[in-house]
């Protein structure tokens, strides 16, 4: 399999820019077969058409783009070499994927290569996929060719906002790598299937592409991390990348997706997840994102089956000028469909959180049930929230209800841990901990909460 | 900790009848059930412009009405503007109105009535069936009738005028009031807001300007009301009202036209100041045949310890779009905006409100309550922004849509900008549909489905129509039930 990918980056490739030559060149070296190489084509023409949004978009009005440099930024970077176990990561990744607990599957990758892959010999025997993104168009053409880009097309499609899917539009043009995963009928993967994703070169964008398709009454815990390094200079352009995540639950199927962006403060980053859900599907779907000098998150649950359910979980912690810019969606489009929501945000410093959430009921879609909470906190008076959450009810036989807040942080909670005791800094850091507690309290998987809240910890921590 | 808030409405429920409820009920058996403001009378108009506007238009209807050279000058730049101006890309479809097809001025009569007598006949049956005199008899301070572009009729009671109070049309506040006029006109509303009231500033005619002076309490409503007549008519009434320091008003407006197969524009602009303490209430029972474009911009500011009370509901016209605002400017001030939407077949309600916190300890409530049925269309737009500064705010939106058919369809926009750390805030919406055990209790006590529909329907707005005059209250559920029988549209 290794041959089918080139040991090193061409050197022609080193230091080029994002235009379609480059986009062919990393098609060519990735050994795409023609479809994919026409696929990337027409994303690198979506890419041109689709007008850079402005601050006058619709969904954009909150977004400064202005702090990426595109005409700066290196399409791909050189290869990284692959290692044979664990022991060999960098330390740091080492540390990273060395949670004390067990996984069925690992995938590391640095800089767009995979680096690591371990798969447990177990699950391999029961016909589970779990490899890199460009290995598995290779070998399973037709799995992959009937499902990449469904859900997230590599051009604009009608129905879309006439600005939709740029950046994704861009991750389909350069993407070099990602994780495939393939579960089969009725076979229940029961230890996570992890992959890390990791960019170590600061002047080359990440444009990571992954796929997973669970088929009938089949079932996958899934863990996806996303770190990055800083920038060498803090005046340097930010770490820039678009990732795409598509999940694809069949009839039955049911996938704890937890992802966790750990991304430097000097990176501006894309991250793009969308799932689609079959008849009597179900998916508890949590968004944890701490990291990142800008986010833009983009978390859509398609509800297409009868009778499915999706919970969806969000997560933020910003200090310093970070700016999380989340846009989720609930689209209902069968009868009986039940989705919940409950995003949670905490606000230091000069942070901005921007949530855009939508439920939509579309017609036909009777028996429906659609939740939406966005809870803010405001941890100090020069931090910032935008919330925007809004309803699009098309069917009468429907229950849909959201609800919104921002308020500092409760005094009274605070007050009463100084009376017993602790000093104002734990107080306030256990009464935050405590109001993230119920999203990860809803993660399906009990390593997978404290993962989590080790996560969590270890950013409130830094402020002391 | 972020929580919810639920801010209770004290300055709302003001009209406390224990008698209320029985009185409500008795009167809905009177009344009759169709839309029975839909007649039209011939037109027997003193001037009617030709189609279309043009700069010409402007200048001659700043001409006929004498007007001082700086609101020419005004009216000129807002008609250039609009001319700039795109159509907003958002909302409601507005791509049918067609600007060159209206008549954008009609002056029904050659001078204003001082008693209902004075008023030519056609036009005083008109109001004579839509019960104004009477209704001026029982319990209005004051009165004002538009017809089409002007005042016909207009009259304040002696106590309110001795106090001071100016309760006049605003082409008469412009000649008698020129000074007060120039110094507020367009300060909350500037031409350049937006496309429709760059057009009303260009063309505007009629509406209502109230000045209350320092601390007078005006007890009993002023009432404004509004008829369209004509065919293709644009009717661009222009409020202000200015509440002194201290003082207290509530102005009510309603709005009727006939139905006619071609469509009306009605583009109003009104503006509210309420000083050092004042209080405002703004009451509006919009019923506009279902051919009328409505599209209004109501604003208000609310200076130290002012309150202001926005109480819209919109039960008529084609498509609305309307969005009250009030920036809190003053410490301690209050904003509050009561809507109710219903939309029926072919209906849309583009609705909504926005509060713009600019002082510390402010507040504000939204409340919203829409009903769909048919194809009919509900939005609700909300925009609350706290600015940096504005400690100690707390601000509640609440919003529930009740969707009565399947095909009916309700959107909720709220957003919420929040710079301020030290704040409370929270904002609720529900949709449903009509719950049915609730139905099948009233059913089993002996209720037919569409009574029992229509209770719970005037259940699920009463805290709408609480904020009502009784008379108001009658009427509103009264046009609720017709909308129930499918009598409209």
């Amino acid at each position: 399999m290794t041959t089918l990918v080139a040991p090193g980056t061409p050197t022609e490739l080193r230091g080029a820019g994002l235009n379609s030559d480059t986009s062919r060149a990393i098609g060519a070296w990735r050994g795409d077969p023609d479809w994919v190489l026409d696929w990337r084509a027409q994303a690198w023409a979506a890419w041109e058409t689709i007008p850079m949004p402005t601050p006058t978009t619709e969904g954009w009005r909150r977004t400064n783009l202005r702090i990426l440099a595109l005409d700066k930024v290196h399409a791909i970077s050189d290869a990284v070499a692959h290692v044979t176990s664990r022991a060999d990561l960098p330390a740091s990744l080492q540390k990273a994927i060395d949670t004390g607990f067990d996984h069925g599957a690992v995938l590391v990758q640095e800089n767009g290569t995979t680096i690591l892959t371990e798969v447990d010999t177990q699950l391999a025997g029961t016909g589970v996929i779990v490899c890199d993104i460009h290995e598995a168009i290779h070998r399973y053409p037709e799995l992959v060719r009937a499902h990449l880009g469904t859900l997230v097309p590599p051009r604009w499609q009608p129905g879309m906002p006439s600005n939709a899917g740029k950046f994704e539009a861009l991750n389909a043009a350069f993407f070099n790598g990602g994780t495939f995963v393939y579960v089969p009928k009725n076979t229940t993967v029961s230890l996570p299937v992890r992959s890390l994703v990791y960019q170590s070169d600061a002047d080359a964008a990440f444009f990571p592409r992954s796929l997973i398709i669970v088929d009938e009454n089949a079932r996958l815990t899934y863990l996806d991390e996303y770190t990055s390094v800083n920038t060498a200079s803090p005046d340097a352009p930010p770490v820039f990348g678009s990732a795409v995540v598509e999940i694809i639950i069949k009839d039955g199927g049911r996938v704890d997706y937890t992802s966790i962006q750990e991304w430097s403060l000097s990176t501006a980053g894309f991250l793009t997840q969308r799932a689609s859900l079959g008849n009597n599907a179900s998916c508890n779907w949590v968004a944890v994102v701490l990291g990142g000098m800008y986010t833009r998150g983009t978390a859509d649950v398609l509800l297409q089956g009868k009778g499915t359910r999706a919970d969806m979980l969000g997560l933020a912690f910003g200090e310093g000028t970070q700016v999380f810019d989340f846009h989720t969606l609930q689209d209902h489009q069968s009868p009986f469909t039940d989705s919940d929501q409950l995003y949670k945000t905490a606000m230091r410093d000069r942070a901005h959180l921007i949530y855009e959430g939508l439920i939509n009921i579309r017609t036909g879609s009777y028996g429906s049930n659609g939740y939406q909470a966005n809870r803010n906190v405001l941890l100090s008076d020069t931090a910032k929230a935008d919330s925007i959450p809004m309803l699009e009810i098309s069917d009468n036989d429907v229950l849909c209800t959201h609800g919104s807040s921002v308020g500092p942080i409760d005094q009274m909670h605070v007050y009463y841990l100084l009376t017993r005791g602790l000093p104002r800094p734990v107080a306030e850091r256990l009464v935050i901990q405590g109001f993230f507690e119920p999203v990860i309290e809803r993660i399906a998987v009990d390593d997978l909460k404290d993962r989590v809240r080790a996560a969590v910890d270890r950013k409130i921590g830094e402020q002391g | 900790m972020a929580t919810d808030i639920e801010v209770t409405s004290k300055e709302l429920a003001i009209h406390v009848d224990p008698n209320r409820e029985r009185l409500l009920r008795e009167a809905e058996k009177e009344l009759p059930l169709e839309y029975s403001a839909g007649w039209s009378d011939p037109e027997t108009y003193f001037f009617k412009s030709g189609r279309g506007v043009s700069r010409e238009t402007v200048e001659m209807i700043s001409r006929m009405k004498n007007e001082p050279a700086w609101m020419l000058d005004r009216r000129i730049k807002s008609y250039d503007h609009f001319l700039s101006r795109k159509m907003p890309s958002w909302g409601a479809d507005l791509s049918e109105i067609n600007f060159d097809e209206m008549y954008y001025y009609i002056k029904p009569a050659r001078e204003q009535g001082k008693t209902w007598d004075d008023v030519p006949q056609d036009i005083k049956n008109t109001f004579d069936k839509l019960g104004i005199p009477e209704a001026e008899r029982k319990f209005l301070a004051g009165v004002s009738a538009q017809y089409e572009s002007e005042v016909v009729y207009h009259s304040l009671r002696e106590d309110l005028e001795k106090l001071g109070v100016i309760f006049t049309d605003m082409d008469s506040g412009l000649r008698e009031y020129p000074e007060m006029v120039k110094r507020y006109f367009g300060t909350v509303i500037p031409y350049k807001d937006n496309k429709f009231a760059a057009l009303n500033t260009a063309v505007w005619s009629g509406g209502s300007f109230v000045y209350v002076p320092k601390g007078v309490h005006v007890a009993i409503p002023l009432q404004a009301y509004f008829r369209i007549n004509a065919k293709n008519a644009g009717q661009f009434e222009r409020t202000l009202i200015i509440a002194d320091e201290g003082s207290y008003v509530h102005y009510i407006e309603g709005c009727t036209a006939p139905i006619w197969s071609e469509d009306s524009l009605h583009s109003a602009v009104v503006e509210l100041i309420a000083m050092k303490d004042a209080t405002i209430r703004y009451t509006t029972v919009q019923n506009w045949s279902n051919n009328v474009y409505n599209i209004v911009t109501k604003r208000a500011v609310a200076h130290e310890n002012a309150t202001v009370a926005w109480i819209d509901g919109n039960l008529g016209s084609k498509i609305t779009m309307k969005y009250p605002a009030v920036y809190l400017l003053g410490r301690g001030s209050k904003a509050e905006i009561v809507t109710a939407a219903f939309a029926n077949q072919g209906q849309v309600q583009d609705a909504g409100g926005q509060v713009w916190h600019c002082a510390p300890e402010t507040t504000s409530t939204i409340t919203s309550k829409s009903v769909s049925k048919g194809n009919g269309r509900t939005s609700f737009r909300g925009w609350l922004k706290i600015y940096k500064g504005c400690v100690d705010s707390v601000s509640a939106m609440r919003c529930d849509a009740m969707l009565l058919d399947k095909e009916c369809r309700s959107d909720t926009y709220p957003t919420i900008e929040v710079d301020e750390e030290k704040v409370a805030l929270g904002h609720e919406a529900t949709v449903s549909k009509i719950g049915e055990e609730e139905l099948f209790y009233l059913m089993s006590r002996g209720l037919s489905e569409r009574e029992a529909i229509t209770q719970i329907v005037n259940g699920f707005i009463e805290p709408f129509t609480k904020t009502l005059p009784m008379e108001y209250a009658i009427e509103l559920n009264r046009l609720i039930q017709m909308q129930m029988d499918g009598a409209v549209g």
